[in-house]
């Protein structure tokens, strides 16, 4: 009987030895910088960095300065230049489609880094046309929205399902509106991010007469996983989607292309 | 003479067992002697004052003489023992109390007065079978050595068949045990003298002595029930079925269940077998929201759920409060927790093997129960001699109860988000309206079974359940637009629809003595319906048009499967088990924003083909087992084939000790994946694995323990190690208004890790029983998209206690069990920032904590139950039971919800059922 004792005592030991866990450690919970870097093709290089407000500190978001961030391209280096409101700059390097860029700094002892490959311009992005018109209503007298014209279907080529969005903007001085029973509608639109050849801007959406800029981006999928809503409760939360190595934001590439379109009374 | 036992609160007739025949009841030691004296008395008022000698009957019957108290008792036990005091003017109820002491009996006087002697510990006590005078080892020489049992074992009342029982030779290492269909072969008996002892969980154990006589072939061993408020076995690992000398046909991990015996335990509304398996260490208890099984770390979707040989895909009634299995018409259910046989695959965790009831064979019956949640009716009925028929049928209906529960899962009584989160659970949480809410559940099970000859059974066998959770709202005034003369109505539709259908036909037949097969086809069913919408119709002078605008999701699961099982026993020490599964798998889900865009839609379908070949084999006297097992798969989607070695081995240390082990390869084809969706709900669907987006999971299982058993306590530990791998998420980056998403792009592959202890004590019998139940554990994930580095995973719970207790007295059954668990983990928001997006809008995103870096409060509750007992005039066995779940109405936190205001983070706690008391009545005609 001792003999059992014994070799029972031996083996729940051995037992808890096989079964004991490694400990899973949290890391503290500190502020991490925000990286906002679009990189256009045809334009200058710009990244912003702010700071993420905790809410355990009641903190606010603000620009972070003095970083010295890095850019990389084709083995070459480049310092960007603090400007102001947390953005840094390289202005006599414009971005290049099909290049991949990489930004890299220190902040609270660790490396901050990402990068992103510009895509190319959209191929054949065409308007059904350039004109459309819409006569003047005003919802708000209860009879409800008119019969309104078809929408403008815009077309590009999309043979690999890549991702696109559409923003339409009134870039009128002074703009008329369309529905008098709107105060104050806005003056640019967009969609989601989209992976179709095809988009139809319905009419409903325009507010303003005038002259239009439809602008369609590509973007690339770490763009369109911004879209992405990350949750309310502990069972759904998650981390919303970032490229930034220990930050948080989006470093990206974008190319685009633009037609124009006027909204006319009669 | 004769002599027959019954339970406590009926008049029993004892005399002698010494000519009780060839079936001896081993409880018999309850044999009752029944003295007649005078009327009731206070024991405590009595004195018994004077020198007492002799044997304990004598001394009570002296006792009873000089006071007139009428004592029944087991005379044959109690004349074993030999009592010499001289006592001094001692109450009658200090003399009993110093008996109980000294020679473990209890005692209680009953209406009438007379004061029952109980013998509550030494329920199978091997000496006093031995000790008994078996006439027939005396009178007869063997004539025969080395013959084959061959039989079938039944329930006595119903002739029900009983699956699984075990059996042994006294005094040899030969056992066995039956079949799902009751059969058994015993090989190799030494002689026609022998006797043979069947042992099976929530009966008595029945001994049968053999004579040169008796028939040996195709015979039928009737168990009878045990007396439950005597000696009560609710839940118990295989091996402590088994009365200390004999060896069972133990398996590591493994739990067996009756369910009829469930009915003492405290329940929330429905007495469900899956949530009583909760009661064990390594079942986590922790889950309100699902009753699917949360088995050593792994997930309900990994555990393989078996009902008569078809799979059940989805366990959930009522949000998951319950499961989908009515407890009147299952007769047995085996559980294993790992390291499962060869004969087992599809899934990486656990096993639960479903059994259900064929129907009385001697008379029709009917029953039912009623709760405060649902009616439950069963009937059954023999069919001329060789058919039975079995069908029971279960339906909520919206009481109390039921709008409780529905209420809590809705969110009318928890937080006051409106958002619909959901764990992997399909019942998820409804936005409410404030709407008059139409919804139920209900089951149906039937069975039929016919036997054309003693060596084949053929049984059919239909489930069919359903939840249809309706929170739709219509709206009755209807909109007129004057411009274009058109009628709008809306109508705000809120509905999911799920449920599960299967039908087996099985064939059985024991071919002779060493083979016996089991084929079967199969047919299973799972459908999820969601509409989420608003429904808009426009009348116009062609008619009405409707359009729906939202949510519309459909899962489609479809299993035809064909199975054989076969076992050839080589010899006593050796059976060979082998056999071969196809399943074709027919998955559909689509998930549409409105009526015509579609998301998702998946549709794939694959079979796998497998068989398996495992060798029983005995060493050391039969007191090492060891079972290697190969099974081998072909899966047609991805064209590889999956091979499964495995091995568990059970070496009998001493008649006390026995060490156990296990390990093997298990691998997942079809997958259950949650989808992720922040304003509807996480919603699950099941999809086939493609090896390219979606793996095939694969585990490995290492398992080491041993038990350590007496008469009345058993103890058992077990630790275990498993390394998951392949294992699916799916969420999307992104809601598209429109367009195509390529779907695949949304799955995310990653590993997980699990290894933990089961500590059990249990106390076995007497009129105290229970057992507490303790568990350590880690589950890790590793998913790269979220972090390089394992985090826990969500299911985790480090510590996990329970204590489960039941004590009767005379008619009465009392319960109370207590649960404690650490905290599961989480993730709650960081902090917040703001990105321009590309149209200069900015957006505000919530960061949030290391991936389940944070830990819920722990989880612990009490629920305590009362059953009072009574036999009709017909002899059945009815029961009232009051039911309190959460007792001390402890707020569990189900989840947090949170919402960022002003950049201030709102906090609310959503919580897990409170304190809930339950009704419910049990009858049966017989």
């Amino acid at each position: 009987m001792k003999a059992i004792t014994r070799y029972s005592f031996l083996f729940f030991i051995a037992m808890i030895l096989v079964s004991s866990c490694q400990k899973i450690e949290a890391d503290a919970v500190q502020s991490r910088p925000v990286v906002e870097g679009y990189l256009e093709a045809g334009h200058p290089i710009s990244v912003k960095v702010t700071s993420e407000a905790l809410f355990s500190e009641a903190d606010t978001s603000r620009a972070i300065d003095g970083l010295n961030l890095q850019l990389t391209v084709d083995g070459q280096t480049y310092p960007l230049t603090y400007d102001n409101y947390g953005v840094y700059r390289e202005n006599s390097l414009l971005v290049e489609s099909g290049r991949s860029y990489a930004v890299q700094f220190n902040y609270k002892d660790k490396v901050i880094n990402s990068s992103a490959t510009i895509p190319g311009q959209p191929v054949n992005f065409q308007e059904s046309d350039s004109i459309l018109v819409i006569h003047r209503f005003n919802s708000s007298t209860g009879k409800g929205f008119p019969l309104l014209p078809s929408p403008i279907v815009l077309r590009w080529e999309n043979t690999d399902l890549s991702y696109y969005l559409v923003v339409v903007k009134n870039i009128e001085t002074n703009p008329e509106r369309i529905n008098l029973g709107v105060s104050e509608p806005v003056i640019i639109f967009r969609t989601n991010p989209i992976q179709t050849n095809t988009y139809p801007v319905r009419a409903r959406l325009f507010q303003y007469y005038g002259r239009h800029r439809i602008i369609l981006y590509k973007i690339n999928a770490e763009y369109a996983a911004l879209y992405q809503d990350n949750g309310s409760s502990s069972l759904n939360i998650k981390t919303p989607f970032t490229n930034v190595i220990n930050g948080l934001g989006i470093f990206t590439g974008i190319n685009s292309d633009t037609v124009m379109l006027r909204i006319k009374k009669n | 003479m004769v002599g027959f036992r019954s339970r406590i609160g009926e008049e029993c007739i004892g005399v002698d067992s010494s000519l009780m025949g060839m079936r001896l009841l081993v409880s018999c030691v309850f044999c009752l002697s029944l003295y007649f004296s005078g009327s009731a008395q206070q024991l405590d008022q009595v004195k018994i004052d004077g020198l007492y000698l002799g044997t304990l009957d004598k001394v009570l019957d002296q006792i009873s003489g000089e006071t007139g108290i009428k004592f029944i008792f087991v005379r044959e036990k109690l004349s074993k023992y030999n009592f010499d005091s001289r006592l001094f003017d001692l109450p009658v109820s200090d003399f009993l109390n110093q008996l109980g002491k000294r020679y473990h009996v209890k005692y209680y006087q009953d209406a009438s007065g007379a004061v029952n002697l109980l013998d509550q510990f030494a329920l199978v006590d091997d000496k006093v079978i031995s000790a008994r005078p078996t006439a027939t080892n005396k009178q007869f020489a063997a004539v025969r050595n080395n013959l084959e049992v061959t039989g079938s074992i039944k329930d006595k009342t119903t002739g029900e068949s009983l699956p699984f029982v075990t059996m042994q030779v006294r005094g040899s290492s030969i056992s066995a045990s039956a079949n799902v269909d009751g059969y058994f072969s015993l090989l190799e008996v030494p002689s026609d003298t022998s006797t043979i002892v069947f042992s099976y969980l929530g009966y008595d154990p029945t001994v049968i002595q053999l004579t040169p006589e008796t028939k040996t072939d195709n015979i039928i061993i009737e168990m009878d029930q045990a007396a439950v408020r005597l000696d009560a076995v609710i839940i118990s690992s295989q091996k402590e079925l088994t009365t200390g000398a004999f060896q069972s046909n133990e398996k590591v991990s493994m739990i067996k269940m009756t369910p009829s015996k469930i009915t003492d335990l405290p329940n929330a509304g429905e007495r469900d077998i899956l949530r009583s398996f909760q009661l064990m260490p390594g079942v986590s208890a922790a889950n309100e929201n699902s009753a699917g099984l949360y088995v050593r770390g792994g997930t309900p979707d990994q555990s393989l759920v078996l009902y008569d040989g078809f799979t059940v895909y989805n366990v959930d009634h009522l949000f998951g409060y319950f499961s989908a299995f009515n407890y009147n018409a299952i007769k047995d259910v085996q559980l294993y927790k790992g390291g499962f046989e060869s004969k087992f695959g599809g899934r990486i965790s656990s096993v639960a093997e479903i059994t259900a009831k064929e129907g009385n064979q001697r008379q029709s019956n009917i029953g039912g129960d009623l709760s405060l949640l649902s009616l439950n009716l069963f009937a059954e009925a023999p069919v001329g001699e060789k058919f039975t028929v079995f069908a029971a049928a279960r339906t909520s209906y919206q009481g109390s109860l039921y709008s409780k529960i529905f209420d809590n899962y809705n969110g009318t009584n928890g937080a006051t988000s409106s958002v619909v989160p959901g764990g992997a659970g399909i019942g998820n949480r409804f936005a409410n309206f404030g709407s008059t809410v139409s919804s139920y559940f209900y089951d149906l099970n039937s069975k039929v079974t016919y036997r054309p000859s003693d060596k084949d059974i053929i049984s059919w066998s239909v489930y069919n359940g359903t939840d249809d959770m309706d929170n739709s709202r219509k709206i009755d005034s209807k909109t007129f637009f004057a411009s274009a003369n058109l009628f709008f109505n809306t109508n705000i539709n809120d509905r999911t629809k799920w449920g599960n259908a299967g039908t087996s036909m099985k064939w059985s037949r024991r071919w002779n003595s060493k083979l016996y097969s089991n084929t079967l086809i199969s047919y299973s069913r799972y459908f999820s319906r969601r509409d989420r919408s608003n429904e808009t119709t426009i009348e116009r002078s062609t008619g009405p048009v409707a359009t729906k605008t939202g949510i519309l999701e459909n899962n489609n699961l479809s299993d035809f499967s064909f199975k054989s099982d076969n076992e050839y026993k080589l010899n006593v020490s050796n059976t060979l088990e082998f056999g071969v599964m196809i399943t074709k798998n027919d998955i559909k889900y689509t998930y549409s924003q409105n009526d015509t865009t579609s998301v998702i839609n998946n549709k794939n379908s694959g079979i796998t083909y497998s068989g398996y070949f495992q060798d029983r084999v005995g060493l050391l006297k039969n007191r090492l087992m060891v079972v290697p097992g190969l099974r081998y798969n072909y899966f047609d989607v991805t064209k590889s084939s999956y091979a499964e070695p495995r091995l568990s081995i059970n070496y009998q240390l001493n008649k006390q000790v026995t060490l156990k082990g296990a390990t093997g390869r298990y691998y997942q084809f079809a997958k259950r994946v949650v989808r992720e969706d922040i304003l509807q709900g996480s919603r699950d669907f099941w999809a086939l694995a493609d090896d390219s987006k979606l793996p095939v999971s694969y585990a490995n299982h290492f398992i080491f323990g041993a038990s350590y058993e007496t008469g009345q306590f058993l103890f058992d530990v077990e630790a275990y190690y498993k390394q998951l791998y392949g294992l699916s998420e799916y969420s999307l980056r992104f809601t598209p208004s429109f367009g195509k998403i390529n779907y695949n792009e949304s799955f995310y592959q990653g590993t997980g890790e699990t290894r933990g202890i089961d500590f059990l004590l249990q106390k076995k019998s007497g009129a105290y029983n229970g057992w507490i139940g303790y568990t350590l554990s880690q589950t890790t994930n590793t998913f790269p998209v979220y972090q390089l580095k394992p985090y826990l995973a969500s299911q985790n719970v480090r510590h996990e206690f329970k204590s489960i207790n039941m004590y009767t007295y005379r008619h009465w059954d009392f319960s109370v069990t207590f649960f404690y668990a650490s905290g599961k983990p989480y993730t709650a928001p960081g902090g917040g920032y703001g990105v321009t997006l590309l149209d200069g809008n900015i957006t505000n995103f919530t960061s949030v904590t290391t991936k389940n870096g944070l830990q819920l409060p722990d989880y612990h509750r009490m629920d305590a139950a009362i059953t009072y007992h009574w036999n009709s005039g017909r002899g059945s066995a009815n029961s009232v039971g009051l039911s309190f779940f959460n007792l001390y109405d402890q707020k569990n936190v189900w989840y947090k919800d949170y919402q960022v205001v002003n950049g201030q983070l709102i906090e609310t706690n959503v919580y897990y059922l409170g304190f809930t008391p339950n009704l419910t009545l049990s009858w049966k005609l017989k």
